[in-house]
């Protein structure tokens, strides 16, 4: 492999996703979706299932924005990237209806030949917890 | 300077054979293992060395083939994913790893469609 995948490219652009998530804005993380990205969100909870297409995605990511008021926060712990893949390491926290959440998340996404997330999926380092945070 | 790529490489060469001992040896004794709670009994958290073997050995007993993707990592996370196939079922495995060090303490599993997954395993 022989890459500095901390400071790919990618990465960088990775990071750039993260900042437009914690500003809110739309137009921007839709730019780094591909038309027909396939979103996975894992758990069992009401916002648990599959996304598929940008619409559908950038949907979800507004009902997260509204659910929490905003709160959500995405902490990266690390962000790694090579010309297929990147992944993300997060902390993830957040308030919601009286309800705080703090947890661990690894998230992995494929990319393709423009460089845009063609699939997305997650998991919790504390599944139940999440599943609460959003029952 | 061995890589993680490259000392997982060494390790897990065996594995497809059940010889897990080489990797489990990068693992730290109290290692917490994540996989989706939506994929029945290969689902939940493994907590230290002997629950997390049981879960690679259970992985084994699937017999899949398997053809490495991409491996990505910096000094204390390492990502691989893997293609798995068994018959007419095929689909992307994704691991993500953090080390304390040069030992694995924290790892998720995370195939890429649940549904896909439990159909497949209760077959």
């Amino acid at each position: 492999m022989g890459q500095d995948h901390a400071n790919h490219p990618n990465a960088a652009r990775a990071r750039e996703y993260l900042d437009a998530f914690a500003s809110g804005d739309e137009e921007s993380v839709a730019s780094f979706l591909d038309d027909g990205i396939v979103w996975r969100v894992g758990g069992q909870h009401p916002l648990s299932g599959t996304y598929n297409g940008r619409e559908e995605v950038v949907g979800y990511l507004r009902r997260v924005r509204e659910e929490t008021g905003g709160t959500l926060a995405l902490e990266p712990e690390a962000v790694l990237a090579g010309d297929q893949h990147l992944a993300l390491f997060l902390g993830v926290r957040g308030q919601r209806q009286g309800r705080s959440l703090e947890a661990s998340m690894a998230q992995i996404v494929k990319l393709g030949p423009d460089g845009r997330w063609t699939e997305f999926w997650a998991l919790s380092g504390d599944q139940d917890a999440i599943d609460e945070f959003w029952s | 300077m061995t890589t993680i790529s490259e000392r997982f490489m060494g390790a897990a060469a065996g594995f497809s054979q059940g010889d897990l001992g080489p990797l489990m040896s990068m693992f730290a004794d109290d290692a917490v293992w994540h996989a989706p709670t939506s994929i029945g009994r290969f689902g939940g958290t493994y907590e230290g060395h002997d629950a997390i073997e049981g879960w690679f050995r259970s992985m084994v007993e699937l017999g899949f083939e398997v053809e490495l993707l991409d491996m990505l990592e910096d000094d204390s996370h390492f990502v691989f994913l893997l293609e798995v196939r068994n018959g007419d079922f095929e689909q992307v495995h994704a691991n993500a790893w953090r080390l304390d060090g040069d030992r694995f303490v924290e790892g998720w599993f995370l195939p890429d469609d649940v549904d896909a997954w439990n159909a497949f395993v209760d077959r």
